[in-house]
Formats: C-alpha cells, structure tokens, sequence
C-alpha cells in the first residue's frame, strides 16, 4: 500500500463521525510524521530482514460501518473456561458480548484520552507506531486501580472476517496502578481473506503490581499483522510476556520494555511457529534503566516449509544500571531445507555490575534421537511429534492461569501433528 | 578499600605507552591531499605497470562514490581524507644490497622494539619483512626461504617480480568495490607484503610483517596478499606500533588470504597502535579490512587476533568457506582502556558442504572503554551439514565503560548446527576474594583472572607471541579492578 492510499484512507477516516473527533488532532501530528518518515526499508538496521514490499502493494481501507458484523458474531469457537472477554470485529467494539472482570474499568479511547487530559501516551520508535496514532480505531483501555487483584482473567478477543480489504488500527491502554494484579490476554483469529492488523499496547505497571500477559496471534493467512507493544514498569513489578504465534501471512511483533524502577522484572516468552511462506518476525528490546533490575528472553521458533522467522532481541543497560541480571535465549527448529532464520541477540551494556548472556542456537532434530525412538517402537512420525512437542513446551510451561495454558497446548499440539 | 581500587586503576590507566618514540630519518613525504595525481604518482614512485595504475584507478573514481559507513559503533570526528598525506618514506640513500646498508636509525628502531631484523637473531627462526611508514625495508631470510620455493617479499618487488601472481589473487578476495576503505586502500596502497606458498611445502619458518608508522600527518595503507597452494602450510604474523602524537592517524590496511586444496593458512596479529593519551586525545584510527578465501578442499584458515592498540578500530577478520570440508577459525582478545573504541568481529560464510568454523572471542574493556563485538555467521543454502560455534565473552572493569556484542546469524539450510553464546560480566567480587584468602594481591588476582580469561586465545598464537600478548595485557590492564 502506497503512501498516497495512506493519505487517501486518512482524508476519509477525518471525515466519519464514528472517529472520536477529538483525537484528530493526534492523529495529525502522527501522520504528518508518518509521512515525512516513510516505510522503513531493509536498508534500516532493525529491519533488515522484514521485507515489507507485499504489504505495500496490497490496499487497504479504513474499516467502514459495513464492516461491522450484521448479527452478532459467534464466539463458541474460541471459548475459553472462566475468563472475561470483550469482542472487537473487524475493529468495531461488540458491547453485547463484551463484559470486563470485577476490578477492571473499561474506557474507550476517547474517554481514556479525556482522562489524561489529552496527553495520550504515544511512542515514534517504529513508523508503524505513529501509524497506529493515527488510524487508531478500537480503542479498549482497561485501569485496575490501587490494591486490587483482578482474580478472573481478561481477554481481548480480536475478530477480522470477510473479503473487504481492510486495516485495523487497535489501541490498547492497560494501566497498573499500585498493589495490583492483572491476567489479560490478547487473541487474534479470523478468516479474513486480506487484513493488515496494526495493533499497538501500552502497558503501564506500577508499584508493586504484577501483570500477566499473554497474547495469541493465530490471524489469517491472509493477515499482514504489525504488533507494537510498549511496557513501562516501575519499582518492584514484575511483567510475565507470554507470545504464542502461528498466524498471518506475515507477522513482525515490536516489543519494547522499559525497567523504570528498581527490583522490577520483566520475564519475556516467545513460541513462533511457521508454515508455507509465513514469515514471523520478532524485535524485542529491553532497556534497564535502574540498578537491581532483571529480566529474560526465551524466544523459540519451529519453522516448516519455506517460512522465514526472525529474532532481534536486544538488552540495554543503561549507564548508572548496576546489578542488573539479564539473559536472552533464542533456540529455532528448522524442519525443511528451505527454511530460513536470522537470529540477532545482542547486548550493549554502559554498566559493569551485570550478569548478561545470550545464547542462540539453530538447527534441525536430533537424527539419534529419532532413532531411539523408532528403536523403543515409536514410529517415526509419532517420535517426530513428540521431539518437536518437547522443544516447544517449555516456553509456554509457566502460564499460571490453567485453561488458558491447556487451550494453547491443545492449539499448540494440533499445529505440529 | 575503595582508595585502593582507584589507586589501582589510576595506576593501569596512566601505564606508559612505551612504543611512542619517533625516528628521525630524513623523509620523502607527499604533501596532504587526495586526487587522481596522488595515485598517479604513487604508482610512478613504484615503478608499477600499467595494469596496476588502473586497478588503482578505477578504485578511485569508485571511492569517490561511496560514503564513510557509520553503523559501526564507535563514535569519532569526521576524517577529512584531504588532509591526509598518502605517502612517506625514509629517503633512499642508494640501492641496498644487504641489511648493512639499512638506515642504522632504522635498524635502530626496530632494535628498541625488540624485532629480530639481525640477522644475527637467527635463532630466532622468525623470516621478518618490515615496513616503515609506506615502504618495506628489509626482508630477512630471502635465501632460505627461496630454497623451499616460497616468495616473501614486499609487495612492491612482487608487483616487479612476479606480476602475473598478484594479478591474478590481487582484488580476488577483497574487491576495490568491497567498502569504503577497502576502496581507500586500493587506490593509494603503497606498501605490504606478499606470501606465495607453492604446492605440498611447508613454510620452513613463521613468516613476520612488522608494521611502523613513524612520520607525522600520514596514513598508513599496506596490502598484504598470501597464496597457499594445494597442501602447502604457513603462519603468518604481523606486528604494529607506532609513535605518539597528539593527531590521530589513519591505517587502512587489506589483507588477503587465499587456500587451495588442502592448504592452511594461520594468521597471527598482535596490534598495539598508538592508543591514545588518557585522555582520548590521539591515537591510530584502525580501519582493516581482512578476509580469506578457503577456495579449496579441505582448506583452513585460522585468525588469531590480540588489539590492544588504537584509539578506534573497526575490524572484521573474515573467512569464505567455499571448499568442501573446508573450516574457519577466529580467535580473538581485544583489550579496550582509557578512551578506545573497538567495534570488532568476524564474518563466517559458509559456502561449502561440511564447512566448520569455530568463533571465540575475548572482549576485555576498562576505563572509559567501549566495546562491540559484531560477528555474522551466513549458511548459505547448499552448505549441507555445516558447523558453527561461537563464544564471544566480555569482562567489564570500572563503571565507565561498555560492552556491547552484536552477533547476526543467518542460517539457511536445515542440515546446519549452529550455536552462539555470549556473556558480558565484570570481575566477581567472590573470584577476587577467593584469590585474596589464598595470599594473591588484588592486582595479581585480577591479572591472573584476565589472563584465565584470554587463555584460550593465547594458546593459539605462536610461542613468542603468546608472551608478548601476555605482557601487553598485564601493561595495558595491570591492577584493574573491577
């Protein structure tokens, strides 16, 4: 999709009503610096190997009230056991499905915005940052105030359907505020047959508090999907990252976190998993910024086919940032000879009471252990599933909240069989 | 304790650079400045043919394309390339038949920095070409190694003497188009050495280069070129200082290195450039380009690096494993103190099948220091059952400095086993402890603990100088404590 579609669609997005009007002017500061930036290029350091030419050949229109589903949409499918769940189809937010656990307030972007006064939090690291900014539709914004724990989880269940082609422009806000506790998890499904989905989250965790994130991004074939997820923590939180990827044709996660406050912690969990000629990308940054501050990178990727996966996992500690612990791992499974993977672990550290490490490996199964296998009677298929199982159940092991973690096995295990 | 520690560091910090003495030789110089005529006569000076002056050329007129790269992380101010002279050497006085007849100011520089150029060091066993400023000077052992068929001379006299070598490796490794200094050095390279290894021989001894830069306001851009034939076996070493001057310096060198079949080439440097002065202010700038080409069947082809020197490097030791079987190897220590930057690694390209390579890198930084390792590791499609191991580890000593490792890894064959490991750390204060309880001085304990560090690097060079590198980083680290 061409620069001049952008502004097109951007021209007509001013004119609908449904737009809350007073982002506008956000919205135009974002764009304007969308348009002076431009798409990043292979020729940007972080994006060398995120080939977007596809997503800017493909057009797509800004959601329109046609997009919205007619009757309301079916969510048996994607039932899940004692959790909350608020339904956005095709971007449009599903009032009579929706219900948030006690303990949550729900905002929509424009009340959200009145609430801080118009000082919307808003990050330009990445182009499609600034265009979320602007083409923002969705907006679900969840507050968990002071000494509360959220005892249900919460789930934000994002459904694109349909043959129009069509981009969505979620924004979430998620604010912690002191003492508290969240589970909240992102799903995004649906058959639609061209999507480009660009969602960004801003997670906020104050002191003390705790959040449990979980996102499953299981989008169609079809699906360009760009995430942006932006987490700020303060002293003594912890943020637990849970990714479980097997969707869209195309798929880059931007995931920055920022360790603001001393003894926070942030625990950083990613499974890819990949097909055909999906290509699924994550860059992943974590700054520490305060002395005593830690965090891990467990990133995986089983890729099939011809499907190409990316990591860039970088941690920085800032100058000042003494004992820090850190550590990155990045494993990936190459099932096919035409499969590819880059893998970019780095570390830039400007302190020296640290403990980093990164390691990275890339290979295919082990041939011995397939044969032992078939040795003990397992035949090789059964002993093929089970070496792949066993590679990729560890990152998703420490999911506390049960059904969530059976419902992603059982997603898990009907992928690699 | 706290007292101790900054006595300590301010002791390492303020060691003495003891290489920085000048030699006062009457100098043919070129005045500052970069154009077409500047290459011009630098090739009229050699004496070279024709081919060569448009190989240069041609280089030129493609530099002038091109933009300094700034993805390095090292942070300097701008070179202006006209500023520059391109050329220098000690003025001839006649054609010199024998060491004799070498500037005994010359010889006795060498003398101070302890290179066997006497050939009374015979023992030594060590063949030494060095290059003074742009010109190589002396070349030791030309009989004996002309009696095992192997060439080692300057690359000036290669040029003259056995053209039709170096035109056809010249450039076949590293191109003209390759990158910004590697352009650079193409076009104005004026000196180096040249290695040919004929077929199934041994190199009888360790070939040297031993690198000066003596004269003020120049850079250096020396080509080194080295050909093993089939089964053919050589180590290489290569040596550089240079005084101190409050200017920094340019030093853009190229290396190349091509194997054959079977062949194996070991590459050996201990680099000890001017840093700078405590305070940052001088210093070699150390912008190298080197890469081999393991062309042939299971060929090899090994670095060993020890940088301590220069105020900023940026250097990536590389290795093409076209050959079946062919393996890869690079060592390293980088030492990073006062006000030095180094953004170092290596480029593993597999190519082949059964290609190996193996990576350790040792990143020491303290002081102000900052540090980057920068490896990539490519498997390319058809390099069926290919092996990589990396290691990049760093110690961090003193709060001011940094220690970054940036690895890209790029695999594209299934069949591939890659792994990297990376840790960045500082000196454990229970390590130090431990050592202490045991009767060791802090000092002692940290240079033992660093010299731990590094010991897998060490072990790779060549006997003396494996003892230099070990005496250099007691130099530059003495003390430190983390």
């Amino acid at each position: 999709m061409s620069l001049t579609n952008f502004q097109n669609e951007f021209q007509k997005l001013l004119d609908r009503k449904y737009f809350s009007p007073e982002l506008h002017p956000v919205r135009k500061d974002a764009f304007s610096k969308f348009e002076a930036i431009g798409f990043p290029t292979q020729k940007w350091e972080n994006w060398r190997f995120t080939n977007l030419s596809a997503l800017k050949e493909n057009h797509y229109l800004i959601s329109e009230v046609k997009d919205a589903p007619q009757k309301t949409p079916d969510i048996s499918n994607y039932k899940i056991e004692d959790l909350q769940t608020i339904v956005i189809y095709n971007g449009h937010f599903q009032q009579d499905i929706s219900s948030v656990p006690e303990g949550v307030q729900l905002l929509t972007g424009s009340e959200y915005n009145e609430l801080k006064n118009n000082q919307l939090n808003h990050s330009e690291k990445s182009p499609f940052d600034l265009l979320n900014t602007a083409f923002m539709d969705s907006g679900v914004c969840l507050i968990v105030g002071k000494n509360t724990i959220v005892g249900t989880p919460v789930r934000i269940l994002f459904i694109s359907d349909g043959d129009s082609s069509i981009m969505v422009n979620p924004r979430l806000h998620i604010d912690i505020e002191s003492g508290s506790l969240l589970t909240f998890i992102e799903e995004y499904v649906g058959n639609a047959t061209s999507l480009f989905q660009n969602e960004a989250v801003y997670i906020t965790i104050e002191k003390n508090s705790e959040v449990e994130h979980i996102r499953i991004q299981s989008s169609s074939e079809n699906t360009h999907h760009m995430a942006n997820l932006h987490v700020e923590q303060f002293e003594d939180s912890q943020y637990n990252f849970y990714q479980y990827e097997d969707g869209g044709k195309f798929s880059r996660n931007n995931i920055y976190v920022d360790l603001n406050g001393e003894n926070s912690e942030c625990r950083i969990n990613c499974l890819s998993l990949s097909r055909g000629t999906q290509h699924l990308d994550n860059n992943i940054v974590v700054n520490h910024n305060c002395p005593h501050t830690d965090s891990s990178q467990i990133v995986k990727s089983v890729l099939f086919d011809k499907s190409t996966g990316v990591f860039n996992g970088r941690t920085v500690v800032q100058k000042d940032a003494q004992k820090i612990v850190a550590h990155q791992s990045n494993k990936n499974l190459l099932l096919s000879k035409s499969a590819k993977m880059n893998s970019n672990p780095q570390l830039e550290i400007y302190a020296d009471d640290v403990k980093c490490s990164h390691g990275s490996t890339t290979g295919q199964l082990d041939d011995d252990a397939l044969f032992y296998f078939q040795s003990r009677g397992i035949p090789k298929n059964e002993a093929f599933v089970l070496l792949v199982s066993g590679f990729v159940i560890e990152v998703m092991e420490k999911i506390k909240f049960e059904p969530i973690k059976n419902y992603i096995d059982k997603k898990m295990n009907t992928w690699i069989a | 304790m706290k007292t101790d520690e900054q006595k300590i560091i301010d002791d390492a910090v303020s060691q003495d650079y003891k290489y920085g003495f000048v030699t006062d030789v009457e100098q043919e110089k070129l005045p500052p400045g970069l154009d077409e005529n500047t290459v011009r006569f630098i090739s009229e000076k050699k004496g070279e043919p024709e081919w060569l002056l448009d190989y240069r050329l041609k280089a030129f007129s493609h530099w002038k394309t091109l933009t300094e790269p700034t993805w390095a992380l090292v942070d300097y101010p701008e070179i202006d390339f006209q500023s520059i002279s391109y050329y220098a050497a000690p003025k001839p006085k006649k054609k010199l038949d024998s060491l004799d007849e070498v500037d005994p100011e010359i010889l006795d520089t060498y003398n101070k920095l302890g290179i066997p150029l006497d050939e009374q060091k015979m023992l030594a066993n060590v063949a030494v070409d060095a290059v003074f400023d742009s010109v190589s000077i002396a070349t030791t052992f030309r009989e004996d190694l002309a009696k095992a068929g192997v060439i080692f001379c300057s690359f000036s006299e290669a040029v003259k003497d056995y053209p039709e070598l170096v035109k056809q490796y010249l450039g076949s490794v590293v191109p003209h188009t390759d990158n910004f200094y590697a352009a650079l050095n193409a076009a104005v390279f004026s000196d180096g050495s040249f290695v040919y290894i004929p077929k199934n021989t041994r190199c009888p001894m360790e070939l040297s280069t031993y690198f000066r830069i003596n004269a003020s306001n120049t850079g250096q851009f020396e080509r080194t070129l080295i050909v093993a034939e089939e089964g053919s076996y050589v180590s290489y070493l290569e040596g550089c200082t240079a005084p101190m001057r409050d200017e920094n310096q340019l030093h853009a060198a190229v290396v190349e290195l091509i194997t054959l079949d079977n062949a194996e080439i070991k590459y050996s440097t201990v680099q000890n450039w001017y840093p700078g002065d405590k305070n940052g202010k001088g210093g070699i700038y150390n912008f190298v380009t080197k890469r081999g080409a393991c062309r042939g069947e299971n060929s090899k082809i090994s670095w060993t690096q020890v940088e301590t020197g220069s105020a900023v490097t940026w250097k990536y030791p590389s290795c093409i494993l076209q050959g079946e079987n062919s393996i890869g190897e690079f060592y390293s220590v980088a030492v990073t103190n006062n006000y030095q930057q180094a953004d170092t690694g290596t480029k593993m390209i597999h190519i082949g099948k059964n290609t190996k390579s193996t990576i350790i890198s040792k990143g020491i930084s303290a002081g102000h220091g900052q540090q980057t390792y920068r490896g990539e590791v490519k498997i390319m499609k058809n390099a069926e059952n290919s092996r990589n191991f990396s290691q990049c580890d760093s110690i961090l000593i003193g709060d001011k400095c940094g220690a970054h490792t940036f690895p890209y890894i790029d695999v594209r064959n299934s069949t591939a086993q890659m792994e990297h490991e990376a840790t960045t750390s500082n000196i454990g204060e229970d390590q130090l402890f431990y050592c202490n309880s045991r009767g060791l001085s802090t000092e002692n304990a940290v240079s033992m603990i660093v010299n731990g560090f590094c010991k897998e690097v060490f072990k790779e060079l060549p006997m003396e100088f494996a003892v230099e590198a070990q005496k250099l980083m007691e130099v530059t680290l003495e003390g430190s404590v983390g």
